[in-house]
């Protein structure tokens, strides 16, 4: 998918040294959109952000529901590596499951 | 003036008619202190998180109130002296909701910019006005 065909590419000659050394004939479309180096890696999906896309602007402590999703199972906040949040979006997350927190509706560590 | 939300847990075992009088007391003190609560929700005995007060559940109410910083204050210094409650946590909202109410204003803004931009020069003006109501 990332394979454009011959000519359209638009770097046809300021393509680097070290990218023309490997894989043959493969060749990627930009180079900014490659995948990982060692061949062939199973499909990841790109995460959204869930507020982004719902729009919301504010995340509510008091919306247990959706803000227990962001949470480990030892209480501890997900890394938006792991849950594909936004930055602005983390860090109104943040806010709001420290202050539910705060109310006894999310733990603050739980043991396993 | 400041729009605050305050939610505070009781103790479960609080018999129901004393909770209201807590709840009806509350209000009395915010009034007293120029402010007004505009919305009281008791969210009921729910589970608490961990433990308080040696207590592994606990009765919820929210309140939403109208005032200034006193308001607050006093609220919060009769739920800190108030036997039966044992939790308590004062967010104060307004300057949030004016931000969200301008993100969602220049978003709607900027969809029907995009919609008209969308159509043609031909549109017709009721055209234009429907993706502006829009």
């Amino acid at each position: 998918m990332v394979d454009k065909p011959e000519g359209t590419g638009g770097e046809g000659g300021g393509r680097s040294p070290r990218e023309g050394g490997r894989g043959g004939g493969r060749r990627e479309g930009t180079s900014g959109r490659r995948e990982g180096g060692g061949g062939r890696r199973f499909f990841r999906r790109r995460k959204v952000c869930k507020f982004c896309t719902e729009k919301m602007d504010h995340i509510d402590y008091k919306d247990v529901k959706l803000i227990g999703q962001f949470i480990s199972e030892r209480g501890k906040i997900l890394p938006r590596r792991v849950t594909g949040v936004c930055t602005p979006h983390q860090r109104g997350l943040k806010v709001a499951i420290k202050r539910a927190r705060n109310i006894a509706l999310l733990p603050f560590q739980t043991t396993l | 003036m400041r729009t605050y939300e305050v939610v505070f847990i009781i103790r479960p075992d609080t018999p129901e008619e004393e909770i209201d009088s807590l709840i009806e007391s509350l209000q009395q003190a915010v009034r007293d202190a120029h402010g007004q609560v505009v919305k009281v929700e008791k969210w009921g005995k729910r589970p608490l998180a961990y433990r308080v007060a040696r207590q592994r559940e606990g009765y919820y109410v929210f309140f939403e109130l109208q005032g200034m910083g006193e308001a607050l204050r006093e609220l919060e210094r009769r739920l800190k002296v108030a036997e039966p409650v044992i939790k308590f946590l004062g967010v104060r909202v307004d300057l949030e909701r004016k931000k969200q109410e301008k993100l969602r204003h220049r978003r709607e803004h900027q969809a029907a910019r995009r919609q008209r931009a969308a159509v043609p020069q031909g549109g017709t003006a009721s055209e234009a006005q429907a993706s502006a109501g829009a």
